[in-house]
């Protein structure tokens, strides 16, 4: 055996990581030892990641599994994992009008919610430089505000902000012209208005990742656009922002996730049958008379389905679900990679 | 011509002027308060009125005119009301603390571990740290849902593993019951934690990456073993993210807290907000009053919780 062989053989073995006993053409107890160990702690990781990630991907699984059951198998259970019989009418009454009306309502939610996006995390943003690095007297004690703000059950001023809403009216001022505030409940506006105060859903959170990624970006820079003349917004929106792309993707698809899902707020301030997560929630209330109505509306699913089987209504609120996190995994798809290197590369954790 | 402008100027300073002869700190102070001006807005307008709004509806008999809210002080009837005459509060308030004391430290932990398992180097890791951000929005509970008619809801939807042979092994293995049932529960509630646990594990992550990579190489070359590795440096490390997950953690575990109403689960806040809007305008004081104490309890765990824990925190700078 030529030298070139041994080694070859060893570093199969044993891995290049051990080359000082690969040098010397031996293998020793410790390497095969390491090997032995290295192989089992990657085996206890798979392991357990499959395992947690299966408790994870099952529920959406099972979704899938009875919005594309056939009503005629409905309740025969021996079939856990796909559909006896594949069809996808539950899918076709989600989608039509009497259920989720799902095209026109997709449309104004996703326009609702990505303005909501932009502006929650421009306010988030500003804060959050502010926070950081234009420090001025009590603005430690401001940033005490933004931890009460996460730390406040959005539930406890729940009622007083739907009465600002009510009789909205800063300052003043409106009463002063017509006698009584504007009444924005119904409107989007108000929870426009919400989100760019950085009041919006969960904004407190944003502010404080937002400004841990300031911090940890060098002040050198800044410095730097500061001397060559750039004024602070300037600074901010052409040096700061596309230094912090990456948190701020983060920052953005969080909101953009949960601003969708979102019912608080929605149900709160903007009840509208066209904001998909809301319908979804009031659905769930009267799936059967929502279920009977659009039997009504056509021939060929009445004969098929009864809206008083328990087995349908669970479909169908499947089938409904699957409709409305279709689109955030379709866009999740194609910001993933870049949205878990973002939070990690920013200065999302640790201080 | 030019000297009478700037003569001018010195009478009677133009704002630009005033502006350009601040000097830099004074600056950077006036573009902080403008930049936290449309946060500050909203602070004062959508968050500090309402809180201070609720704790005056709390005091007072609470009435709808001519759609506008008015109130007549009452003192503190109403939450007197709440705590001494309503039988379930206390006791849903009671439920949500001890669901809070058993969740929160076992989310820490699954989420760290789930955080130290993704962070390594090994194959695939692009597709589990995409699995794992799915909770986030499981947690919002958009693919879990209710039933109208609960009895059915039980019999369509099975667990999502059949681990009856499971507990009937661990049960009738002579282990003191005690600490059985509680393995039980928690096993039984690990689909409830981890879709929780989706921010926390990716604040971990982060945390875990901001972690410089020589002070492992320093551990490596002094000879620690993997278990003193993790204690004295990861540990430590990732402390100050693990206060965030902590007070994360418990408010969401305080804003989510699932309570039994009769013979049901409900969300607290659903009970609070069906208190509220339940019909007559009384109510309004009394669900204030609920809200506040609600406010109150939330905020003191987090402040004693914190309290402690931040004591332990390493900051590496």
């Amino acid at each position: 055996m030529t030298r070139k062989e041994r080694m070859a053989k060893a570093e199969e073995m044993a891995g290049i990581s051990f080359w000082v006993d690969l040098r010397k053409g031996r293998l020793t107890k410790y390497a095969i030892q390491k090997q032995v160990k290295r192989f089992l702690v990657s085996l206890f990781r798979y392991l357990l990641l499959v395992c947690l990630g299966f408790i994870i991907i099952t529920p959406l699984w099972k979704l899938a599994k009875d919005a594309f059951t056939d009503p005629s198998v409905l309740s025969n259970k021996s079939s856990i994992w796909i559909p006896q019989k594949f069809s996808t009418i539950f899918v076709e009454m989600a989608w039509s009008k009497n259920l989720l009306n799902y095209l026109p309502s997709l449309g104004y939610t996703l326009f609702n919610t990505l303005v909501l996006t932009v502006l929650q995390v421009l306010s988030s943003g500003l804060a959050a430089y502010s926070f950081a690095r234009l420090k001025f007297k009590g603005s430690g004690l401001l940033f005490g505000g933004v931890i009460l703000t996460i730390v406040v059950p959005s539930d406890c001023i729940m009622l007083a902000q739907y009465a600002a809403f009510l009789n909205f009216d800063i300052f003043g001022i409106v009463g002063l012209i017509t006698g009584h505030g504007i009444n924005l409940l119904g409107n989007p506006l108000s929870q426009f208005i919400l989100a760019a105060s950085g009041m919006g859903l969960k904004s407190g959170l944003y502010i404080y990742f937002l400004r841990q990624a300031v911090k940890g970006l060098p002040i050198s820079v800044e410095e730097a656009a500061f001397v060559d003349g750039a004024g602070f917004l300037r600074t901010f929106f052409s040096v700061v922002v596309p230094s912090m792309s990456g948190s701020i993707l983060t920052v953005s698809v969080l909101s953009f996730l949960w601003n969708y899902t979102d019912t608080y707020y929605v149900s709160l301030l903007n009840a509208n049958t066209k904001q998909l997560a809301y319908n979804y929630a009031r659905l769930q209330g009267n799936i059967r008379w929502s279920i009977s109505d659009a039997l009504k509306a056509n021939e060929v699913w009445m004969s098929q389905i009864d809206a008083t089987n328990p087995y349908a209504q669970n479909s169908m609120i499947s089938a409904c679900a699957l409709l409305i996190i279709l689109p955030l995994f379709i866009a999740y798809c194609f910001v993933q990679k870049r949205f878990v290197q973002g939070a990690a590369r920013s200065g999302l954790g640790g201080d | 011509m030019k000297k009478e402008k700037k003569a001018a100027v010195g009478k009677k300073p133009s704002l630009s002027s005033l502006y350009k002869r601040m000097d830099f700190s004074k600056k950077t102070a006036l573009w902080g308060i403008i930049f936290l001006l449309p946060w500050l807005f909203g602070l004062i307008f959508f968050f500090l009125r309402p809180l201070a709004n609720t704790l005056w509806y709390s005091l007072c008999n609470m009435q709808i005119v001519d759609g506008k809210f008015t109130g007549t002080f009452i003192g503190i009837e109403n939450y007197k009301w709440v705590l001494t005459v309503n039988p379930d509060y206390t006791r849903m308030l009671g439920e949500s603390f001890i669901n809070m004391a058993t969740q929160v430290p076992f989310q820490i932990f699954l989420s760290l571990f789930i955080a130290i398992l993704l962070n390594g180097e090994y194959r695939g890791r692009g597709f589990f740290r995409a699995v794992f951000v799915i909770p986030i929005i499981l947690a919002t509970g958009i693919a879990t849902f209710s039933l109208s008619e609960t009895s059915v809801a039980e019999e369509v939807t099975e667990s999502v593993v059949n681990m009856d042979w499971l507990v009937d092994l661990v049960v009738n293995s002579g282990i003191p019951s005690e600490l059985t049932s509680t393995l039980v529960t928690y096993v039984n509630n690990i689909f409830d934690v981890v879709t929780t646990c989706g921010v926390q594990i990716l604040l971990f992550l982060a945390g875990l990456q901001a972690i410089s990579p020589s002070l492992y190489e320093v551990a490596k070359i002094e000879g620690c073993t993997t278990f003193e590795t993790f204690c004295k440096i990861t540990l430590p490390m990732v402390s100050p993210t693990i206060l965030v997950c902590l007070v994360y953690s418990i408010s969401e575990s305080f804003a989510n807290a699932q309570v039994t109403s009769g013979t049901s689960t409900v969300a607290f806040s659903d009970y609070i907000h069906s208190v509220t809007f339940s019909g007559a305008s009384e109510y309004f004081g009394y669900s204030a009053a609920m809200s506040f104490i609600y406010f109150i309890a939330t905020l003191v765990t987090i402040g004693v919780v914190s309290g402690i824990v931040s004591k332990g925190v390493f900051y590496y700078d």
